[in-house]
Protein backbone atom coordinates (compact mmCIF):
# COMPACT_ATOMS: atom_id res chain seq x y z
CA UNK A 1 0.00 0.00 0.00
CA UNK A 2 3.15 2.25 0.69
CA UNK A 3 4.07 2.21 -2.61
CA UNK A 4 0.51 2.48 -4.51
CA UNK A 5 0.41 5.68 -2.49
CA UNK A 6 3.78 6.55 -3.42
CA UNK A 7 2.58 5.99 -7.57
CA UNK A 8 -0.75 7.67 -6.53
CA UNK A 9 1.75 10.62 -5.61
CA UNK A 10 3.65 11.07 -8.58
CA UNK A 11 1.30 9.26 -11.36
CA UNK A 12 -1.88 10.17 -13.58
CA UNK A 13 -4.09 8.87 -10.77
CA UNK A 14 -5.73 6.22 -13.32
CA UNK A 15 -2.39 4.96 -14.17
CA UNK A 16 -1.56 4.18 -10.78
CA UNK A 17 -4.67 2.48 -10.82
CA UNK A 18 -3.67 0.72 -13.54
CA UNK A 19 -0.68 -0.69 -12.46
CA UNK A 20 -2.07 -1.84 -9.17
CA UNK A 21 -4.79 -3.68 -10.75
CA UNK A 22 -1.96 -6.02 -12.30
CA UNK A 23 -2.59 -7.98 -8.88
CA UNK A 24 -4.35 -10.44 -9.77
CA UNK A 25 -2.63 -11.57 -13.02
CA UNK A 26 0.47 -11.28 -10.14
CA UNK A 27 -1.81 -13.63 -7.45
CA UNK A 28 -2.51 -16.13 -10.69
CA UNK A 29 1.19 -16.68 -11.21
CA UNK A 30 2.23 -16.97 -7.70
CA UNK A 31 -1.24 -19.23 -7.03
CA UNK A 32 0.90 -21.26 -9.91
CA UNK A 33 4.23 -21.17 -7.75
CA UNK A 34 3.04 -21.30 -4.36
CA UNK A 35 -0.41 -23.28 -4.86
CA UNK A 36 0.51 -25.36 -7.64
CA UNK A 37 -2.55 -24.21 -9.26
CA UNK A 38 -1.33 -24.77 -12.91
CA UNK A 39 -3.26 -21.86 -15.21
CA UNK A 40 -4.28 -22.83 -18.53
CA UNK A 41 -2.78 -21.30 -21.22
CA UNK A 42 -5.59 -18.77 -22.11
CA UNK A 43 -4.76 -17.47 -18.49
CA UNK A 44 -1.23 -17.21 -19.31
CA UNK A 45 -1.44 -15.15 -22.56
CA UNK A 46 -3.82 -12.67 -20.38
CA UNK A 47 -1.57 -12.51 -18.01
CA UNK A 48 1.59 -11.96 -20.60
CA UNK A 49 -1.08 -9.35 -22.21
CA UNK A 50 -1.65 -7.90 -19.00
CA UNK A 51 1.93 -7.20 -18.51
CA UNK A 52 2.85 -6.05 -21.86
CA UNK A 53 -0.10 -3.37 -21.13
CA UNK A 54 1.57 -2.16 -18.20
CA UNK A 55 4.50 -1.80 -19.86
CA UNK A 56 3.31 0.56 -21.70
CA UNK A 57 2.06 1.97 -18.30
CA UNK A 58 5.59 2.16 -16.94
CA UNK A 59 7.72 3.65 -20.54
CA UNK A 60 10.74 1.78 -18.98
CA UNK A 61 13.71 4.15 -18.85
CA UNK A 62 17.21 3.81 -17.42
CA UNK A 63 16.77 7.04 -14.47
CA UNK A 64 14.27 7.90 -11.79
CA UNK A 65 11.92 8.74 -13.41
CA UNK A 66 10.69 5.21 -13.72
CA UNK A 67 10.29 4.66 -9.99
CA UNK A 68 6.92 6.21 -9.64
CA UNK A 69 5.65 3.40 -12.00
CA UNK A 70 7.86 0.61 -10.66
CA UNK A 71 6.82 1.59 -7.16
CA UNK A 72 2.99 0.94 -8.59
CA UNK A 73 3.97 -2.48 -10.49
CA UNK A 74 5.46 -3.15 -6.88
CA UNK A 75 2.70 -2.23 -5.68
CA UNK A 76 0.56 -5.08 -7.48
CA UNK A 77 3.77 -7.23 -6.91
CA UNK A 78 3.00 -7.47 -3.18
CA UNK A 79 -0.79 -7.38 -3.16
CA UNK A 80 -0.74 -10.26 -5.43
CA UNK A 81 0.78 -12.02 -2.79
CA UNK A 82 -0.75 -11.22 -0.26
CA UNK A 83 -3.91 -12.12 -2.47
CA UNK A 84 -2.33 -15.60 -2.74
CA UNK A 85 -2.15 -16.20 0.99
CA UNK A 86 -5.65 -14.74 1.62
CA UNK A 87 -6.36 -17.12 -1.44
CA UNK A 88 -4.93 -20.13 0.87
CA UNK A 89 -6.98 -19.14 4.00
CA UNK A 90 -10.75 -18.61 2.22
CA UNK A 91 -12.00 -22.04 3.17
CA UNK A 92 -11.04 -21.56 6.88
CA UNK A 93 -11.46 -17.93 7.84
CA UNK A 94 -14.20 -15.60 7.50
CA UNK A 95 -13.43 -11.97 5.27
CA UNK A 96 -14.14 -9.85 8.09
CA UNK A 97 -11.67 -11.90 10.50
CA UNK A 98 -8.99 -11.83 7.49
CA UNK A 99 -9.27 -8.01 7.24
CA UNK A 100 -9.47 -7.65 11.15
CA UNK A 101 -6.09 -9.25 11.65
CA UNK A 102 -4.41 -8.19 8.43
CA UNK A 103 -5.00 -4.54 9.34
CA UNK A 104 -4.18 -5.10 13.53
CA UNK A 105 -0.54 -6.43 11.66
CA UNK A 106 -0.22 -3.67 9.70
CA UNK A 107 -1.12 -1.10 12.36
CA UNK A 108 1.07 -2.85 14.90
CA UNK A 109 3.90 -2.66 12.36
CA UNK A 110 3.53 0.73 11.33
CA UNK A 111 2.98 1.72 14.77
CA UNK A 112 6.72 2.52 15.73
CA UNK A 113 7.40 4.55 12.78
CA UNK A 114 5.17 6.32 12.57
CA UNK A 115 5.04 7.35 16.03
CA UNK A 116 8.77 8.05 15.78
CA UNK A 117 8.21 10.90 13.25
CA UNK A 118 4.36 11.86 14.09
CA UNK A 119 3.30 15.34 13.89
CA UNK A 120 0.19 16.54 14.38
CA UNK A 121 -1.92 16.69 10.89
CA UNK A 122 -3.76 19.27 9.85
CA UNK A 123 -7.91 19.13 10.52
CA UNK A 124 -8.15 18.54 6.76
CA UNK A 125 -5.79 16.03 5.94
CA UNK A 126 -7.04 13.94 9.53
CA UNK A 127 -10.29 13.91 7.24
CA UNK A 128 -8.78 13.10 3.84
CA UNK A 129 -6.98 10.10 6.14
CA UNK A 130 -10.14 9.24 7.49
CA UNK A 131 -11.69 9.24 4.22
CA UNK A 132 -8.84 6.78 2.38
CA UNK A 133 -9.71 4.30 5.19
CA UNK A 134 -13.48 4.30 5.07
CA UNK A 135 -13.44 4.01 1.46
CA UNK A 136 -11.12 1.29 1.61
CA UNK A 137 -13.39 0.04 4.05
CA UNK A 138 -16.32 0.29 2.00
CA UNK A 139 -14.21 -0.97 -0.86
CA UNK A 140 -13.39 -3.86 0.83
CA UNK A 141 -16.51 -4.87 1.99
CA UNK A 142 -18.52 -4.52 -0.93
CA UNK A 143 -15.58 -6.81 -2.78
CA UNK A 144 -16.74 -9.46 -0.60
CA UNK A 145 -20.43 -8.89 -1.01
CA UNK A 146 -20.06 -9.04 -4.53
CA UNK A 147 -18.00 -12.17 -4.17
CA UNK A 148 -20.95 -13.82 -1.88
CA UNK A 149 -23.61 -13.01 -4.31
CA UNK A 150 -22.15 -13.49 -7.77
CA UNK A 151 -19.52 -15.62 -9.98
CA UNK A 152 -15.74 -14.83 -9.17
CA UNK A 153 -14.37 -14.17 -12.40
CA UNK A 154 -17.33 -11.69 -13.14
CA UNK A 155 -17.02 -9.85 -9.97
CA UNK A 156 -13.51 -9.52 -10.55
CA UNK A 157 -14.07 -8.07 -14.17
CA UNK A 158 -16.54 -5.51 -12.95
CA UNK A 159 -14.21 -4.35 -10.04
CA UNK A 160 -11.41 -3.67 -12.85
CA UNK A 161 -13.77 -0.24 -13.06
CA UNK A 162 -11.44 0.89 -10.45
CA UNK A 163 -9.28 2.40 -13.30
CA UNK A 164 -12.33 3.96 -15.55
CA UNK A 165 -13.55 5.56 -12.16
CA UNK A 166 -9.96 6.87 -10.97
CA UNK A 167 -9.53 7.78 -14.50
CA UNK A 168 -12.50 10.22 -14.13
CA UNK A 169 -11.83 11.54 -10.83
CA UNK A 170 -8.47 12.28 -12.10
CA UNK A 171 -10.04 14.36 -15.18
CA UNK A 172 -13.00 15.94 -12.98
CA UNK A 173 -10.58 16.98 -9.97
CA UNK A 174 -7.05 17.47 -11.17
CA UNK A 175 -7.34 18.09 -15.27
CA UNK A 176 -5.25 14.83 -15.68
CA UNK A 177 -5.15 12.67 -19.11
CA UNK A 178 -3.57 9.51 -19.23
CA UNK A 179 -1.28 9.97 -22.68
CA UNK A 180 -1.92 7.75 -25.42
CA UNK A 181 0.44 4.50 -24.21
CA UNK A 182 -1.36 4.67 -20.84
CA UNK A 183 -4.63 4.42 -22.55
CA UNK A 184 -3.31 1.48 -24.67
CA UNK A 185 -2.13 -0.34 -21.44
CA UNK A 186 -5.35 -0.09 -19.88
CA UNK A 187 -6.77 -1.19 -22.65
CA UNK A 188 -4.75 -4.57 -22.70
CA UNK A 189 -5.00 -4.66 -19.16
CA UNK A 190 -8.87 -4.93 -19.41
CA UNK A 191 -8.34 -6.99 -22.55
CA UNK A 192 -6.97 -9.12 -20.60
CA UNK A 193 -9.12 -9.49 -18.04
CA UNK A 194 -11.55 -9.93 -20.14
CA UNK A 195 -9.87 -12.85 -21.49
CA UNK A 196 -9.68 -14.11 -17.80
CA UNK A 197 -13.25 -13.90 -17.19
CA UNK A 198 -14.53 -15.47 -20.42
CA UNK A 199 -12.20 -18.19 -19.90
CA UNK A 200 -13.72 -18.90 -16.47
CA UNK A 201 -17.25 -18.35 -17.39
CA UNK A 202 -16.63 -21.22 -20.29
CA UNK A 203 -15.08 -23.43 -17.98
CA UNK A 204 -17.88 -22.70 -15.33
CA UNK A 205 -20.99 -23.15 -18.08
CA UNK A 206 -19.16 -26.64 -18.72
CA UNK A 207 -19.25 -27.66 -15.00
CA UNK A 208 -22.93 -26.78 -15.33
CA UNK A 209 -23.87 -28.72 -18.55
CA UNK B 1 -34.12 -14.13 -3.98
CA UNK B 2 -33.96 -15.69 -7.36
CA UNK B 3 -30.85 -16.04 -9.56
CA UNK B 4 -31.18 -12.96 -11.62
CA UNK B 5 -31.63 -10.54 -8.23
CA UNK B 6 -28.32 -12.28 -6.58
CA UNK B 7 -26.67 -11.62 -9.93
CA UNK B 8 -27.47 -8.19 -9.73
CA UNK B 9 -26.31 -7.28 -6.34
CA UNK B 10 -22.67 -9.14 -6.82
CA UNK B 11 -22.81 -6.60 -10.17
CA UNK B 12 -23.87 -3.72 -7.95
CA UNK B 13 -21.54 -4.03 -5.17
CA UNK B 14 -18.43 -4.88 -7.68
CA UNK B 15 -19.10 -1.45 -9.13
CA UNK B 16 -19.74 0.31 -5.56
CA UNK B 17 -16.07 -1.65 -4.78
CA UNK B 18 -14.47 -0.39 -7.72
CA UNK B 19 -15.87 3.31 -6.72
CA UNK B 20 -14.94 3.15 -3.33
CA UNK B 21 -11.54 1.75 -4.56
CA UNK B 22 -11.46 4.58 -7.03
CA UNK B 23 -12.40 7.10 -4.40
CA UNK B 24 -9.64 5.27 -2.02
CA UNK B 25 -6.91 6.59 -4.36
CA UNK B 26 -8.44 9.94 -4.77
CA UNK B 27 -8.52 10.66 -0.93
CA UNK B 28 -4.56 9.21 -0.94
CA UNK B 29 -3.32 11.74 -3.37
CA UNK B 30 -5.46 14.94 -1.78
CA UNK B 31 -3.90 13.81 1.48
CA UNK B 32 -0.56 13.93 -0.13
CA UNK B 33 1.24 16.30 2.45
CA UNK B 34 0.95 13.63 5.16
CA UNK B 35 3.30 11.04 4.83
CA UNK B 36 3.06 7.44 3.35
CA UNK B 37 3.16 5.85 6.20
CA UNK B 38 1.08 7.69 7.79
CA UNK B 39 -1.45 7.37 5.50
CA UNK B 40 -0.80 3.74 5.21
CA UNK B 41 -1.26 3.76 9.33
CA UNK B 42 -4.59 5.78 9.48
CA UNK B 43 -6.38 3.51 6.31
CA UNK B 44 -5.34 0.35 8.21
CA UNK B 45 -6.25 2.11 11.77
CA UNK B 46 -10.27 3.00 9.87
CA UNK B 47 -10.10 -0.44 8.58
CA UNK B 48 -9.31 -2.36 11.63
CA UNK B 49 -11.97 -0.22 13.73
CA UNK B 50 -14.69 -1.33 10.46
CA UNK B 51 -13.91 -5.03 10.63
CA UNK B 52 -13.89 -5.10 14.10
CA UNK B 53 -17.59 -3.29 14.29
CA UNK B 54 -18.71 -5.94 11.30
CA UNK B 55 -17.32 -8.77 13.77
CA UNK B 56 -19.04 -7.41 16.80
CA UNK B 57 -21.87 -7.58 14.78
CA UNK B 58 -22.52 -10.67 13.57
CA UNK B 59 -21.33 -11.55 17.38
CA UNK B 60 -17.97 -13.18 16.48
CA UNK B 61 -14.33 -12.19 18.10
CA UNK B 62 -11.48 -12.82 15.73
CA UNK B 63 -9.79 -15.06 18.36
CA UNK B 64 -12.23 -18.39 18.03
CA UNK B 65 -14.92 -16.41 20.06
CA UNK B 66 -17.55 -17.10 17.45
CA UNK B 67 -18.20 -19.40 14.20
CA UNK B 68 -16.45 -16.70 11.82
CA UNK B 69 -12.79 -18.05 13.09
CA UNK B 70 -11.46 -22.19 13.42
CA UNK B 71 -7.95 -21.32 13.11
CA UNK B 72 -7.53 -19.22 16.47
CA UNK B 73 -8.52 -19.42 19.93
CA UNK B 74 -9.00 -17.91 23.26
CA UNK B 75 -10.30 -17.91 26.53
CA UNK B 76 -12.44 -15.09 27.14
CA UNK B 77 -14.33 -15.02 23.82
CA UNK B 78 -17.81 -13.55 25.49
CA UNK B 79 -16.18 -10.38 25.93
CA UNK B 80 -13.46 -9.58 23.42
CA UNK B 81 -14.21 -6.55 22.22
CA UNK B 82 -15.12 -4.64 25.84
Amino acid sequence: MTCYFYAIDHLVLADAAMLNKLSPFVALVAAWAFLAERPTARTMAAVALAFAGALLVIKPRFDLTVLPALAGFGSALFAGCAYTIVRSLRDREAPETIIFVFSLVTVVLLLPPVAVGFSAPRPLDLLWVACIGVAAAAGQFSLTYAFRHGPAAEVALYSYMTIVFAGLIGLVVWGETPDVASAAGAAAILAAAGVVYSGARGRSTAAKG
Amino acid sequence: MTALDDHRKAVLFALLAAAFLAAMAAFAKLAADVGLLERVFGRNLVMLLVAWAVLRRRGAGPWGCGPTVRGLSCAPCSDWAG
